[in-house]
Order: structure tokens, then C-alpha cells, then sequence
């Protein structure tokens, strides 16, 4: 679906000739003659307007009444009068209306100062009050949820908040309850309204009914200062506006960008910041001394570091964390490859893929960008769960798919929070991604007429998926348009066979023809925040920057943890990572961990792996204090800015890397955050010529610049020939192990006063009939074992999950499932 | 003249030519009759206040020392820690930090309350904005003008210090308002 | 094609080199032999803390002798940047930040301020108000003229004078602190007209005054006018003619002096003057003489004023009703929700201006004051300039002790009554 044309039409607006875009609302129109019509309930991004509030009447001459231009699309010719005796009449009655039972709190509230209400009443009201009777009651204040405080007598019922829990987020929690000036917002069964994106209400909300309970009472519009940059806590990274008081982070606001977070946060970017200000962030560098790790002075963290390095040389493994920006990542692969000769640095946890398969994922023709996702005709969601990978993204489909009849097609293992939106659902074996997409290829193959019924019959079995649900995915991808977008989680790419996985996923999107097509095309979700400008700053084992040949590839994450098992690397480099925590196969890490002799990492908080193996600890900035760049999914290079100064005795990581570079006997040349940008992009031939400036608050996608055309192009962009996969295993009274990882497990999360109630619990995720097969009840404890590991879990069913199959939390601290090695496990009760 | 005054104007009266006969006359007889006009003041008494034994009333509107109230039934802190003040200075001299009143620890009788509120005297310029911007009363613009100290830092007055009753009070004129 | 202009390369203001560079070569050249004997020009540096330059001014003197060839006032010691600060706070806040420019005007800094940005706003300041502003305008003027005729007598050696000044002085501060809270500074001119009404007492009190302050100005006529020692100081010393002061932009009593009565009160009237029955004093020759003269019979035209006003002075509000630019009574904020959210809203962010720029002079009591306000459509001015009376007038202090004795220009410097305050803002 090509995004709609605009046609311009030309109206009067009080007397001023007014061109503005055919089919916007008044309301909208009018600002392009510079004209304001007040506004409470009217917002674009909730969709269609309802013409609660009627704040926004004005005179259409035509029309005897008054209009609500907040419902009304400005035609050609219209004439509209906002200034006249009868509009300020009205509007001065709706303030009058609204005030009569809205209590005395501006002192107290919180909105107090930036609060639409006020404005309005300010700007448009009549100044005076002749209402002298006693105001409505209500409890107050309560908390709608752990996050949010709720002040019922202040709402003006304007559905803002019931609209965004209805349309836009859809978890249809918020509803309005009982009549007329009774009625109030709560949630419909009366439970505390938690929803990923539930603090977005505080935003929408025009006065103060619905506040920020973290934020509550901290600091007044005039006390703070904001500070634009990007949330670094997902892939997704969207645009926050830091509020700072006092050099402390008070407060995360939306930053609206249309093509990465269309104005929405996920709880996670809106109240993890409180992480940067609490007493578990490590702010000293940290040596570990008689067993213990124990704060010492910078120079003395640096010469150990230095010296141990330089003792290890060429036997150092390193690997960068999703939150590495580039510029440390850059850095970071400079330090490994030519200050300690080494070539084993990567930022991938799913295992190596071959160059030439990195430039054609990566390949700036079939790059699909967020809002692609909004105007395509298909969507394709592959093997990934969006609103725990990247939340944002999840409600972008959403959007597409209510508001403009996106087919959404779902094929994960995991049982996604799309379904139910979803034209189409395929479920596959956990990590049969491969199978599936040639089975996928073969359908779409047979669709087009090529006998390859059997072939997809054979492949579909051996994804475990059902061959009648994968031709129907090949019907709908094949007819429903020819701008198909496919969103694919990191995690098809992952494990072994991730490569011919990649291969096959080129095919189907060379046979969907999503290459070289504005508006079609691969979207990666990564598995780390800057996961794609790190593989693109040269952080793998076999590619430099700019995914240039390397002289000699090195080994891949997994391959270091086996090198430092056996001894072949002496020393590990940990940036923003706890191997533990965040990569897969815990147990080899453990080992590697174990083994290694010297263990030197950039990180924020003391998780398991670093309190039990870090020799050196640096003090990782939080992302509120970090300067440079990070690289979106789509390509789309996006500044940090620092919102406050370093905490503590943090130092910048790019500094620090920088100095141990120069300790070791090397100048980088790096002496400012600046410098290390302008490195990075001469690096990279397809980044040239950025500059931070050019970068600015909005970011820039380099496949839309010139330079792209300097993207190291792959031998092949396929089709490839590919063998069939070994089928997935076959339960046989064991279970299938699926992971995942919940929105909610971030170290951030954990050590939020206000986000700790959702940081995960492992949960044994179990489709109804496996349960009943086992005798399981949703809440009992059951151990999930293989090979002699286990982690205990509480059991959870989910509609929807493919019988056979148990999925199990990855990267919490405890019973996570990288301990267990699949692929098949044992459920038993505990 | 762009203007034509009219009649509005009077012209001043220029003294005499200095020297000559009417200067020696002068130096004696004009400065006698000033004198007399100076012995004449002597019978009008002194008019100087012997500060600082003696204090300098101040009228009811006057504008000294800030102090915050408490109200006199509950012993409730009348701020709410709302702030105006400090966005109503011109100066920046008052920084508040406002808090959550608990059933356990109710400071005021608000939602909120300000956990610190101080105001830096040494910046203060005595203009009673915050006076006019508390819309409960809660700070005023009391009576004392002597706050004079030895250093900068003892200048900053905290919430405690606010809320205490002075030590002198300055007297208080009867008349005005 | 049009190369991108680069802004000039900025580079610190080269003060040191600015100040160096000041040319007293043609000064230092030698004169003509007066007496038989050749005599050097002598460059003396007065101040800029000296007690007679009221201020931390400093003069520049060329001296042949004892007699002064050229002067060169330097300025810039007491600058605050208040019309820079101006331009960060709402136009609420910026009242006591002006006021504190020239300051023994402030009733006539916040006057000229508040006039501008009424004018800006359309208006209308209620007659009550308008006659308090002009009652406490007047009792202003009066009490700068007192500092000046104080400080200028002690600077001729009349150390009673400046008793007397400063008790009169003290009754009219009391009569501010009474209305307004404050001696100085109080910040009792509003956006649309004065903060409160007058208390109870009040006017007896400036009864009081007015009955009294004639006498006084009687009082101190019989001490100067006629007094030899302030004849030969005064009278003919430093005259400077009707044209040159017009050509310098003079005004106030410097120029009405020469005998031009040019008075913003008489001549533009604002806030109801043209209601008022005064006269408008003028010399004749403009000699520290008649300068001093003039200053002193304003003193009894001004207390004519202010009996007046209080005469006159009509019932009604004492600010304007508009709700928008004026707060709401505080009676109402316990009970009217309007009144709450207007009062929190002009607190912290302050009325919006329409854009335009305006100039509104007035007469201060040493010339016109203007101000001149830039409004770009927000709640704070984009531009807040005073042209003050002192540092226009300032410029006459060469032409007018060319040739003079040092000593006279220590009495020419009193009774051009520069505030330092004003001049470097």
C-alpha cells in the first residue's frame, strides 16, 4: 500500500486564504495558517477523532451551528471564523463547564505549570467563576497502577487515556464507568492497570488526572531542564526527552519521531531511568582483590587492566554488549585488532554468519524502514515477538493493521501479543526457523504454479509446522500486494545452522521480490540495542568496518568461550556484557569464566558474571551520560547526547578505551567523543561524510544517502541452493524448549525502584493441552531439565502454543534458560 | 518648540551678582539669616533614632525577613511545596523541593509538602513576589530587616529557620492598614 | 553564485587596547606661554571611586594649571546587564530588575516600563491608579531632588544641608514603606496599574508632608539662595546654551535651566498629568545657578502635584480588571478555579505581549526617560532598552567645564545629578 497522496486545498480562516492538505481535520489545517484552535480530547495519533471535549468549536459559514473542527476535514472553499462573538462564547462556556468540578489542586498537582487545562482555561476561558456550589467528590488520589496515580476528580473525561488503551495499545484494560459527572476512568475488572505501554496515558493525559508515581511531587516545569537523546534499552531505540533537575534524571518523555516510535514509549524506556541514579550502579572502577571486588582509584584500574593486557597480548577475546554505541564499539575492535593483535571480537550472541551473508541482510535495497511497517500491504512477522524485542514496533503494526488493513501474518515458535490482530498464524519448532522459511519458498513456489507441494509437505513437517498454514502464508504474502514487509527476529540467524537459515530467508524475500522496492523488505530485529551498527563499526569476528574482509577471521563468541576453556585465550574484554546473562549456553561460559585469567569489563551493575569473574571493573556510563551514535534496525543513525554528567567517578567508555590503547603502548587519536565519530566514519565507506551535526536530533538513514552506494556488495544476494535441514525432534514425552527474553529482564529493570514488581520470575509457558497431558495447573512449580541441568519455573498456559513445546525466560538472574541445553527438556512437577 | 507651553511657565529668580558691596554685606547679614534658620531647627529636637538600642518601627506592609506559617489548630505546615515562589523570583533565590505527605509522617496539610525549602537571603531582593505568588498565605514578608552575618552560607535560610519565630522582633507601626 | 557569508570571527572586545588607545596627544601638546613661562597640559585621572563624582565614575582631566582644557567621562563600573536580564524573565519580573537602574527613580524605571508595556497591550490603567502612580511619581521626584540638593551642598561645603535633605528624605521613604513595603525599590508600579491601594493613614500622612515640605523648601532657599560662598561657586560658573544642550539630546532640568521649559508632563502628558495644574520652571542664563534653581522650585511644583492627586483622587479599582493581565483578588483563590489557574499562570509564566515594539518616555526627575520595549509575542520582552536621562546628559560635562577651574567642576558635576545606576545600567 503506497502512502496516500497529499492534494492540497485552499479555505479561508479568519479571513486569512489558508492551503493545507485535503482530509486533515480543521484543527490540523488551521495551524498552517498559523491559526490555534484550542484542543483537549482531539489528538492525531489516537486515531479518529470522537469530539468529546468540544473545545475546538468554530464557525463554518454554511452551517448554522458551530462545528467541532477537531472532527471536521477542511474542504476547498470553506470558510471558517474562530474569533468571533458566538466561538468565544462557546469556548468560554466549555472552560466554565469543564472548571466547574475541577478541584482546587494546581499547587499540588502535578501537571501544575505544563498542563493543557491551564493553558486552555488561560488562553481561551473567561477568567471569572460564577459557580459557587459544592464540587464533585471522589477518592483521591489512588494509584491506578504501581506506575501511575490516578486523580479521578481532576479528569475532564476527555477518553484520551481509554482511547489508548482501547486503540492503540489494545490490551482494552481502560474503560469509562458509570454516568455523567460520575463517571470516571478505571480499569474494567478493577486491577491495577499494567500494560507494557501503560505510562503513555500520563503523557496524553491533559490534566492532571493521570500522573507519573516515580515523578510524583519531584520538581515543577521551572525547576527542569530537557535534554533530547535515545533510549539505548532495546533495538527499537526510541527518541526520549530527558527531564533534568539537579543533574539527576527525573523523568523520560516521548520525543515523537514518525519513523522510529510515532510518540510512544514502552514502560521500560519511560521509568528505567531511574537506574542511572541508584546505589547498586557501580561509579568506581572496581579491582578484585583477595576474591573480592574492591574500589580502587582510576589509575590503578587502568594499569592493572593495561598491564594484564599487555601480558595476554593476541590471546584476548572481547566481546561488545547491545548497548555499545559505535563509536566504542569502533574503538573497541581497534584495540583488539591492533593494539593486542588479536582478532576475537564480536557483538553477535547467536553465532558467526559469513560476510557475504552479512551485506546482503544488510544491503541498503531490500532495507524496510519502521514506518514501512505502517504502509505496507503484508506484514511478515518471522521468529520474533515484538513487544519484547522492540516494543515500539509492536504497536506500529498495530496501527497498520487497524488503521490502514495491513494483512499481518505471524510465524514464530512462541505464541506472539500480535495473534489476535493477525490475518494469519503459523507455528513452528523453536529453532526450526530454517525449515520453515523453505517450506515458506516452496509454498510461495507452488502458489505460483511449480509443483512443489510435496517438497513443502516434507520441509513444513520438519519445522513442525502445518503445510496447510504455510501455503495460506504464501497465498496471503504472494496476493495481497506487492509491498510486503518481513520483520525477523536476530534469533533466525542464531545457533548452527544460522546461515542456511540467512540463505533461506534471502530466497523468500528474493521470491516475494522485497528487494530494490520502496516500501518492501527485511527488517531485522537484533538482538542488541545497536546490534546492526555494531556488526556495521566492524565489532564481528570476520568483518572490520564498514563489513570489510578482515586479513584473518577470528573466533565468535561462542568460539571464545570455548578458546578460554581450553586455554587458547588467557583473557576476556567485556563491554556492557555479562556473558551469563546475556549470551546463550551458560554453562560453557561458566567455564570460560572460570578459566580465564584476567577479566576486564565496562559495566553499569554488578550482575552474577561480573561479581563472580570480573578481575577489572570499569564503570560504564549510563545512556542518560553517553555521547556518540547508535545505528537503528533500518539503518538510521541516531546521536546520544549527555542529559547529565557523569556520576560518581564514571569516566567516558571511549576515554577509557582510549587510554588503555595508550598504556599499551598506542595513540588512537581519540581525545574527544567528536573524534571518535569522525573516525568511525571514515572507517566505513557507507557512512562518509556524516557528521553529528547532520545527524542532529532526528537522526539520518545512511541507505538513503548517496554514499550507500559504496555498501560492500555480496558475491551473491542468492537464490541459493540449499539441503533440506534435519527435521525438529520429535518430542517423545519431552517437551521442546523454546526461550525467549521478556521486555522486562534488563538490569535496568531490576534495579528500578518503581519497574522491580515486573522484573520476570521464570515462567514455564505451556499450551493448555501439554499441561493437562502432564496434570499441570497454571501457578505450580515445576523443575525443566535436561543433560542434569534444571531451573525451576512457575507454569503459565498460553492459548496458541504448539503442543509439544515449553518456552523458558532467558537473561534473568536466576533460573534462566541458557543453562539448559536443548533441544529437548523434561517438565516435571517440583 | 514643537509645543506652546502657554502660561505653565514661570521663570526662576537669579540670585545677585557675587562680590562687590552687596557681597561684603552678604557674607555677613545672608549668613546670619541662615543661621538663624539652623538655630531654629534646634527647637524642632532631634529626630534620630538611637538604633540599635532603638529599633526603627516598620509599617504592617512592610517587607523584611521572610517566614513560613504553620496553621494554629493542627500545627500543619501551611506550603504545600507548590513552588510559585520560586517560579515568581526574580532573583532565583528560592529553590524548593516538594515531597509526599504520608498517613506515618504528615507535614502539611496537602498532598505535598516541601521537604526543603530554602531561601538564599544574600540573593534576595526583597521585591515579595513570593509573598504575592503563595496562593495560601504561606510565606510572608516578615517584620525583621536585621539579618546582617559573617558569612555567605549562613545567609541561606532553611525551611526550620523559616518556620522558627524570631528572636527580636522589630516593632511594629500602629497606623497603616 | 553566492558564497555563504561567514560570520566575522569573533574574538574577545579588546578592552585594554580600547582604553589605551584613548588619543590625548592633541591635549598634551604644548600651549602657548602663559605668563612668560611654558606650561605642560596634565592628564588627572579622577576616580572612578571619587566621593564628588556621585558614582563610580571616572573623568579623565585634561588640566592647564588649574584650569580644565578637556574632559573625558569613562563609564561602565557599576554595569549590570539589566536590559539583558530583562529579556529572560516575564515582563512581571522584569518590574524590580529595572527599577533597580536609576536608583532614586525607581517609581519612574517601573513607570516608564510598565507605561511601554501597557502600550503594547492596549491598555486601559484605571483613573485611580493612574492617580496614585502620579502621587508617588511626584513624591519621587522630590525625594531624588533632596538626595541631589543634599549631596551637591556637601560637595560646596555645606554640611547642614545635607541633614536637612535627608530628613525630609526619610519622611517620604516612610510614606513609600507605608504604601508599598519598601523604602526603595518597591516595586509598587504594576502591568495595568499599582499593586495595591493606598493603606488607611496614608493620606494624612502625605498631608502632613505636603503642609510641611514648602516651608522646608523655604528653608533651604534662606540657607543657599542668596549665600555668597554658593554665588561665587554657582552663579555664572559652566553656562551652556539652549541649542548646544538640544543639540547634545539634554533634557530635564539641565535644559529647562536654559530657559527652554520642555517637559514630557506638560508637553505629552501620561497617566492623567494633563489633569494636574503645575508650572514648569525655567532659568534663563543655564548656569549651575539657575540649574540649581529650577530643581528646587520643581520641588514645590511637585508637592502642588501631589496635594492634587490626593484631592482628586477618584474611587475605583487600583488595577486593572482584566484577568488576563492583572492577578486575581486573593479572596477568590480559596474559591474560584479561574482565579486559581490565572493566578498560577501569570505567577510562573507571565502574560503573553503582542508583538510590536513601542518607545514611552517620561519625565523623569532628571530628563525624559524612555523605555523601549521589543515584544515578540511571548511572556518575556525580546528587547527592554532605558534611555536614561543621566547618560545622555553626561555628555554635556566637556562642553560645559571647558575652561572652567577644577573646582568648579566638582559643583558642575553636582548639579548635572548623573546617576551612575542609570548611565551604566
Amino acid at each position: 500500500m503506497p502512502r496516500p497522496e497529499t492534494r492540497m486545498v485552499t479555505l479561508s480562516i479568519d479571513g486569512r486564504e489558508v492551503t493545507a492538505p485535503e482530509n486533515v481535520m480543521l484543527v490540523d489545517g488551521a495551524k498552517y495558517g498559523d491559526v490555534e484552535i484550542p484542543v483537549f480530547c482531539y489528538e492525531p495519533k489516537l486515531g479518529a477523532p470522537v469530539g468529546a471535549c468540544r473545545m475546538c468549536l468554530v464557525e463554518i459559514e454554511g452551517i448554522p451551528k458551530l462545528q467541532t473542527a477537531c472532527s471536521t476535514p477542511v474542504k476547498d472553499g470553506m470558510v471558517v471564523h474562530t474569533q468571533t462573538a458566538r466561538v468565544h462564547a462557546a469556548q468560554e462556556a466549555i472552560v466554565e463547564f469543564l472548571l466547574i468540578n475541577h478541584p482546587l489542586d494546581c499547587p499540588v498537582c502535578d501537571k501544575g505549570g505544563e498542563c493543557p487545562l491551564q493553558d486552555i482555561s488561560f488562553g481561551w476561558g473567561g477568567g471569572r467563576s460564577r459557580f459557587i456550589e459544592p464540587k464533585r467528590h471522589f477518592q483521591k488520589p489512588l494509584a491506578l497502577s504501581p506506575l501511575i496515580a490516578i486523580d479521578r476528580e481532576r479528569c475532564i473525561l476527555c477518553y484520551r487515556c481509554v482511547r489508548f488503551s482501547q486503540e492503540i495499545a489494545e490490551d482494552y484494560q481502560l474503560v469509562l464507568q458509570e454516568r455523567a459527572a460520575h463517571t470516571f476512568v478505571a480499569t474494567f475488572d478493577g486491577h491495577p492497570y499494567v500494560a507494557p505501554f501503560s505510562g503513555n496515558i500520563i503523557e496524553l493525559c491533559p490534566v492532571g488526572a493521570l500522573t507519573s508515581q516515580p515523578y510524583r511531587f519531584r520538581a515543577r516545569p521551572w525547576d527542569i531542564e530537557g535534554s533530547g537523546s535515545v533510549c539505548t534499552l532495546c533495538p527499537a531505540q526510541c527518541n526520549v526527552n530527558f527531564t533534568v533537575r539537579d543533574e539527576r534524571v527525573l523523568r523520560v518523555l516521548a520525543r515523537d519521531h514518525a519513523e522510529v516510535d510515532d510518540g510512544w514509549l514502552c514502560d521500560k524506556g519511560r521509568f528505567a531511568y531511574q537506574a542511572v541514579h541508584v546505589d547498586e550502579r557501580i561509579t568506581r572502577p572496581m579491582i578484585r582483590d583477595g576474591g573480592e571486588l574492591r574500589p580502587v582509584s582510576w589509575e590503578r584500574a587502568l594499569e592493572h587492566a593495561a598491564s594484564a593486557l599487555g601480558r595476554a597480548q593476541a590471546r584476548v577475546g572481547a566481546i561488545a554488549g547491545g548497548e555499545t554505541t559505535n563509536e566504542e564499539g569502533f574503538l573497541l575492535q581497534r584495540l583488539v585488532r591492533e593494539v593486542l593483535l588479536s582478532n576475537d571480537v564480536d557483538s553477535r550472541a547467536g553465532g558467526s554468519l559469513s560476510l557475504d551473508l552479512h551485506r546482503a541482510l544488510g544491503a541498503p535495497a531490500a532495507q524496510a524502514t519502521v514506518s514501512d511497517l505502517e504502509f505496507a500491504d503484508a506484514v511478515l512477522v518471522l521468529d520474533c515477538e515484538p513487544v519484547d524485542d522492540a516494543p515500539i514496533l509492536d504497536l506500529r503494526i498495530r496501527k497498520g493493521v487497524r488503521r490502514r488493513r495491513v494483512e499481518l501474518a505471524v510465524a514464530t515458535s512462541r505464541p506472539s501479543s500480535l495473534d489476535p490482530n493477525a490475518r494469519l498464524r503459523v507455528r513452528f519448532a523453536p529453532g526450526c526457523a530454517e525449515a520453515f522459511l523453505l517450506a515458506l519458498e516452496a509454498a510461495i513456489g507452488t502458489a505460483a504454479g511449480e509443483p512443489r507441494r510435496e517438497e513443502v509437505a516434507r520441509l513444513a513437517q520438519a519445522a513442525g509446522a502445518d503445510a496447510g498454514a504455510v501455503h495460506a502464508l504464501a497465498d496471503l504474502l504472494t496476493t495481497s500486494g506487492d509491498d510486503v514487509v518481513v520483520l525477523w527476529g536476530e534469533r533466525v540467524t542464531g545457533g548452527e545452522r544460522g546461515e542456511y537459515a540467512g540463505r533461506a530467508l534471502l530466497n523468500v524475500a528474493g521470491r516475494l521480490g522485497l528487494r530494490d522496492r520502496d516500501g518492501a523488505g527485511l527488517l531485522c530485529v537484533p538482538a542488541g540495542t545497536n546490534g546492526r551498527g555494531l556488526a556495521e563499526a566492524g565489532v564481528l569476528p570476520n568483518a572490520g568496518p564498514g563489513l570489510s574482509e578482515v586479513e584473518e577471521a577470528g573466533r565468535d563468541a561462542a568460539g571464545i568461550a570455548a578458546a578460554v576453556a581450553a586455554g587458547d585465550l588467557v583473557a576476556l574484554y567485556l563491554l556492557h556484557t555479562d556473558p551469563l546473562r546475556d549470551l546463550p549456553n551458560r554453562g560453557a561460559w561458566e567455564a570460560a569464566l572460570d578459566r580465564a585469567s584476567l577479566v576486564v569489563a565496562h559495566a553499569a551493575f554488578l550482575t552474577e558474571g561480573i561479581r563472580a569473574h570480573a578481575d577489572v571493573v570499569f564503570p560504564a556510563e549510563s545512556y542518560a551520560e553517553k555521547e556518540g551514535t547508535v545505528t537503528h534496525p533500518d539503518g538510521r543513525l541516531q546521536r546520544l547526547r549527555p542529559a547529565i554528567g557523569h556520576q560518581g567517578e564514571t569516566r567516558a567508555e571511549w576515554q577509557v578505551l582510549a587510554e588503555l590503547a595508550r598504556r599499551l603502548g598506542r595513540d588512537l587519536g581519540v581525545h574527544t567523543g567528536p573524534m571518535a565519530t569522525d573516525q568511525l566514519v571514515a572507517a566505513v565507506p557507507f557512512y562518509a561524510g556524516i557528521t553529528l551535526d547532520e545527524l542532529g536530533g532526528k537522526g539520518l538513514r545512511w541507505p538513503a544517502r548517496e554514499a550507500a552506494s559504496a555498501f560492500p556488495a555480496p558475491a551473491t544476494a542468492g537464490p541459493f541452493e540449499l539441503e533440506p535441514p534435519a527435521p525438529a525432534p520429535a518430542p517423545n514425552g519431552r517437551l521442546r524448549l523454546g526461550t525467549f527474553r521478556s521486555i522486562w529482564a534488563a538490569p535496568e529493570v531490576e534495579v528500578s525502584p518503581a519497574l522491580k514488581f515486573l522484573h520476570p520470575r521464570q515462567r514455564a509457558e505451556l499450551s493448555p493441552a501439554d499441561a493437562q497431558r502432564l496434570k499441570l495447573f497454571p501457578g505450580d512449580r515445576v523443575t525443566v531439565g535436561s543433560d542434569g541441568h534444571s531451573v525451576s519455573a512457575i507454569v503459565a498456559l498460553r492459548d496458541g502454543a504448539p503442543e509439544g513445546t515449553v518456552f523458558l525466560e532467558t537473561a534473568i538472574p536466576e533460573d534462566s534458560a541458557s543453562l539448559l541445553e536443548g533441544p529437548l527438556v523434561e517438565v516435571r512437577k517440583a | 518648540m514643537p509645543w506652546n507651553p502657554g502660561d505653565d511657565v514661570i521663570s526662576v529668580q537669579r540670585g545677585p551678582r557675587p562680590g562687590g558691596a552687596g557681597g561684603a554685606y552678604r557674607a555677613f547679614g545672608e549668613t546670619l539669616r541662615g543661621l538663624k534658620t539652623t538655630f531654629a531647627r534646634v527647637l524642632e529636637g532631634p529626630i534620630t533614632i538611637q538604633y540599635p538600642e532603638e529599633k526603627v518601627p516598620v509599617y504592617p506592609r512592610f517587607r523584611g525577613r521572610h517566614r513560613l506559617h504553620r496553621f494554629e489548630d493542627t500545627g500543619l505546615e501551611k506550603c504545600v511545596g507548590c513552588s510559585l515562589c520560586a517560579a515568581a523570583c526574580p532573583a532565583d533565590c528560592i529553590r524548593v523541593v516538594a515531597a509526599e505527605n504520608t498517613p506515618e509522617l504528615r507535614v502539611s496539610a496537602g498532598e505535598r509538602y516541601a521537604a526543603v525549602y530554602e531561601i538564599n537571603l544574600s540573593r534576595c531582593i526583597f521585591c515579595g513576589y513570593c509573598e504575592v505568588a503563595c496562593p495560601f498565605d504561606a510565606i510572608t514578608m516578615g517584620n525583621d530587616y536585621e539579618m546582617s552575618d559573617y558569612n555567605r552560607s549562613d545567609l541561606i535560610f532553611t525551611k526550620e529557620m523559616l518556620l522558627a519565630e524570631p528572636f527580636d522582633r522589630a516593632p511594629l507601626r500602629a497606623e497603616g492598614e | 553564485m553566492s558564497t555563504p557569508t561567514r560570520p566575522p570571527t569573533t574574538r574577545p572586545t579588546p578592552y585594554r587596547e580600547m582604553e589605551e588607545s584613548i588619543d590625548l596627544s592633541a591635549q598634551l601638546q604644548h600651549v602657548p606661554a602663559v605668563g612668560g613661562a611654558e606650561q605642560e597640559l596634565l592628564t588627572l585621572n579622577m576616580g572612578p571611586h571619587h566621593p564628588a563624582t556621585h558614582g563610580v565614575l571616572r573623568l579623565l582631566v585634561t588640566l592647564e594649571g588649574e584650569v580644565v582644557r578637556d574632559l573625558k567621562p569613562i563609564i561602565g563600573y557599576v554595569h549590570t546587564g539589566i536590559e539583558k536580564t530583562a529579556e529572560d524573565k516575564s515582563y512581571w519580573k522584569v518590574i524590580p530588575i529595572v527599577e533597580r537602574m536609576d536608583y532614586l527613580a525607581y517609581y519612574f524605571n517601573a513607570m516608564a516600563f510598565c507605561g511601554a508595556t501597557e502600550t503594547l497591550l492596549g491598555l486601559e490603567v484605571p483613573k485611580r491608579a493612574q492617580y496614585l502612580r502620579v502621587l508617588h511619581l511626584e513624591l519621587n521626584r522630590i525625594m531624588s531632588h533632596l538626595v541631589w540638593l543634599g549631596t551637591s551642598a556637601l560637595d560646596l561645603g555645606a554640611i547642614s544641608m545635607f541633614w536637612y535633605c535627608f530628613r525630609e528624605r526619610e519622611t517620604i521613604l516612610d510614606i513609600f514603606e507605608m504604601s508599598s513595603g519598601q523604602r526603595m525599590h518597591t516595586r509598587y508600579i504594576q502591568v495595568g496599574g499599582v499593586i495595591d491601594d493606598i493603606p488607611a493613614g496614608f493620606e494624612e500622612k502625605v498631608r502632613a508632608f505636603c503642609a510641611v515640605m514648602p516651608e522646608r523648601i523655604e528653608q533651604y532657599g534662606d540657607l543657599l539662595n542668596k549665600n555668597e560662598i554658593v554665588l561665587r561657586r554657582l552663579r555664572n560658573v559652566c553656562p551652556l546654551d539652549e541649542a548646544t544642550l538640544l543639540e547634545l539630546g539634554v533634557t530635564g532640568p539641565l535644559l529647562r535651566a536654559a530657559g527652554n521649559p520642555w517637559d514630557l508632563r506638560k508637553a505629552m502628558p501620561y497617566s492623567s498629568y494633563e489633569d494636574f495644574d503645575f508650572q514648569i520652571p525655567v532659568g534663563t542664563v543655564g548656569d549651575n545657578y539657575d540649574r540649581y534653581v529650577v530643581r528646587l522650585a520643581e520641588m514645590k511644583e511637585s508637592v502642588k502635584i501631589v496635594e492634587q492627586a490626593l484631592d482628586g483622587l477618584p474611587e475605583g479599582p487600583f488595577i486593572t480588571e482584566d484577568r488576563k493581565v492583572a492577578l486575581p483578588p486573593r479572596h477568590e483563590l480559596a474559591t474560584s478555579m479561574e482565579a486559581l489557574i490565572h493566578h498560577f499562570k501569570l505567577v510562573t509564566e507571565g502574560f503573553r505581549v503582542p508583538p510590536g515594539e513601542v518607545y514611552y518616555p517620561i519625565e523623569g526627575p532628571r530628563g525624559e526617560l524612555g523605555c523601549f520595549v521589543r515584544s515578540d509575542g511571548s511572556s518575556k520582552p525580546a528587547r527592554v532598552h532605558m534611555r536614561d536621562p543621566s547618560f545622555v546628559n553626561l555628555q554635556a560635562t566637556a562642553p560645559m567645564v571647558r575652561d572652567a577651574y577644577i573646582a568648579d567642576l566638582i559643583a558642575t558635576l553636582a548639579m548635572l545629578d548623573p546617576i551612575l545606576g542609570g548611565i551604566d545600567r
